[in-house]
């Protein structure tokens, strides 16, 4: 393993809108009796319906970013090696939320006096094929090489879930910006493998002892990241023609600067086309808003008949509403 | 010959009053039925609550106060405004797995088919029969068993293990 990090800049801008968990073992805990996930990293991957951070901790203005490093920067270019080791590290950018206390690193909280709220960080992070199923074998990072969990690690920044599918933060230190890990790929012939990763710039609650944590007043950030595995084919980016998180958005933004650029239309004309190309089907669960009743053209037919029966009733007239015909040639 | 007509025609229209009167019923006025009628309590604490609070109850979907759907569950929302972070993520009170059996009863109201429902559908994925959901599709299949325990408690066959 290297010891140097070489940073790969996998930019993962724009939060979406969890709750509070502060430790990593919540995550694992019975919803129900003991405040706990029930075994869900809401990291955003397609397990989880793509539930990220953001289902809690609501009203986020999104100004942080997410950053995956790698200790081997072609893992995101090349693609992954099979059966090698990597070390990565998720990187918060931007926070704000509980900065000023963030210098204080583990003296805060219910030890200190007067009381300072902590500055709780966290996120959670896994790895899926194609079929959405975790792949390849994840490991703490703890000193300078990658360890197995086990309860001499309980000092780590970070934690596995119970089943070993996904990586969250620990909860053990706080003011934490960055979290380092190990990961494994899976052997050969797995495929593109997605890198879903959300976090949460925590405030400390609402500043007292009361309430030592919550999910209002932080910030939420998430993203995926496709990885091609070596000699195999690129990954197509999920999501559809979107310029902020997939490439054929790029090429539109590309063709349409080119164009204002030269006014070379044909140029413009064959990036767009391609840039079609990145273009998927959205499915039903994705149109919730458009399936919605106000929407819709005319979302009640029965209650426009009895309106245009009243309006003809009391203007004595009818048509000018729908298709042609009838009226006070109006229409 | 006017005059003898009068005391005919008065007549003629009593009787038929009397035979309109006589169609007249009874309309018996009966409430509807309430939609937790029929539906086992204990076994959705045991089965159908803890899958609800688990996929169902964050702030940002059904843990609103206003949703149709409202889920009490523990850290997120309560029924009455905890007074510290103690409060917030105690277990359940009683009034709170009453309350949320009653909302999740209501969507079997009117309803023939038992899992028919936007309960079971909405949250089913698109290709297995599902409806559109904000949440995105929470149920793969009608083969996964958080579905079928759902399923089951409206069809009144679930069973606590």
């Amino acid at each position: 393993m290297r010891t140097a990090l070489v940073l790969i800049g996998v930019l993962l801008v724009g939060a979406r809108p969890a709750h509070a968990f502060p430790t990593g073992e919540q995550f694992d805990l019975v919803p129900i009796e003991e405040d706990g996930a029930g075994g869900i990293a809401f990291d955003g991957a397609p397990r989880w319906a793509g539930h990220t951070c953001s289902v809690c901790h609501t009203g986020t203005p999104g100004r942080i970013d997410l950053r995956i490093e790698a200790d081997h920067p072609e893992l995101f270019t090349d693609g992954w090696k099979p059966n090698q080791q990597y070390h990565l590290r998720v990187v918060l950018e931007n926070t704000w939320a509980n900065e000023s206390n963030r210098a204080a690193r583990d003296h805060c909280g219910f030890s200190t006096m007067p009381y300072r709220p902590c500055d709780q960080n966290g996120f959670a992070l896994e790895l899926a094929d194609a079929a959405g199923r975790p792949t390849g074998a994840l490991a703490l990072y703890v000193g300078t090489a990658c360890v197995a969990p086990t309860a001499m690690t309980t000092d780590a920044d970070v934690r596995l879930l119970a089943d070993h599918s996904a990586v969250t933060h620990s909860g053990v230190h706080m003011g934490q910006t960055a979290w380092d890990l190990c990961w494994t790929a899976p052997a050969a012939g797995g495929g593109a493998i997605t890198a879903y990763v959300a976090a949460v710039d925590g405030n400390g609650g609402d500043g007292t002892l009361a309430f030592p944590t919550d999910s209002i007043g932080d910030d939420v950030a998430s993203g995926a990241v496709p990885i091609p595995e070596l000699g195999g084919e690129r990954v197509a980016q999920s999501g559809g023609c979107s310029a902020t998180s997939d490439a054929g958005g790029l090429v539109v933004v590309l063709g349409v600067l080119a164009w204002l650029a030269t006014r070379r239309r044909r140029l413009a004309w064959l990036l767009a086309i391609a840039a079609a190309g990145g273009c998927v089907r959205v499915h039903a669960n994705q149109r919730a808003t458009l399936s919605k009743r106000s929407m819709q053209f005319a979302p009640d037919p029965t209650e426009d008949e009895l309106d245009l029966h009243m309006q003809e009733s009391r203007e004595g007239a009818a048509g000018g509403y729908g298709s042609s015909g009838g009226g006070c040639g109006c229409n | 010959m006017s005059r003898s007509r009068e005391p005919r025609r008065a007549a003629l229209a009593r009787c038929g009053l009397l035979a309109i009167l006589s169609a007249c019923a009874v309309v018996e006025s009966t409430s509807a039925p309430a939609p937790s009628t029929g539906l086992a309590e204990n076994v959705f604490r045991c089965s159908v609550e803890p899958v609800l609070v688990r996929q169902c109850s964050y702030t940002a979907c059904h843990g609103i106060a206003g949703s149709p759907l409202r889920i009490y569950s523990p850290g997120k929302l309560r029924a009455v405004t905890p007074v510290n972070i103690d409060a917030a993520i105690a277990p359940l009170t009683d009034a709170e797995h009453h309350a949320n059996f009653l909302s999740a009863s209501g969507f079997r109201f009117g309803v023939e088919d038992p899992v028919d429902n936007l309960l079971v559908r909405k949250p089913l994925a698109p290709t297995a029969g599902g409806y559109a959901h904000e949440g995105g599709a929470i149920f793969g299949s009608t083969g996964d068993t958080q579905w079928i325990a759902i399923a089951a408690w409206l069809a009144g066959t679930g069973k606590c293990p």
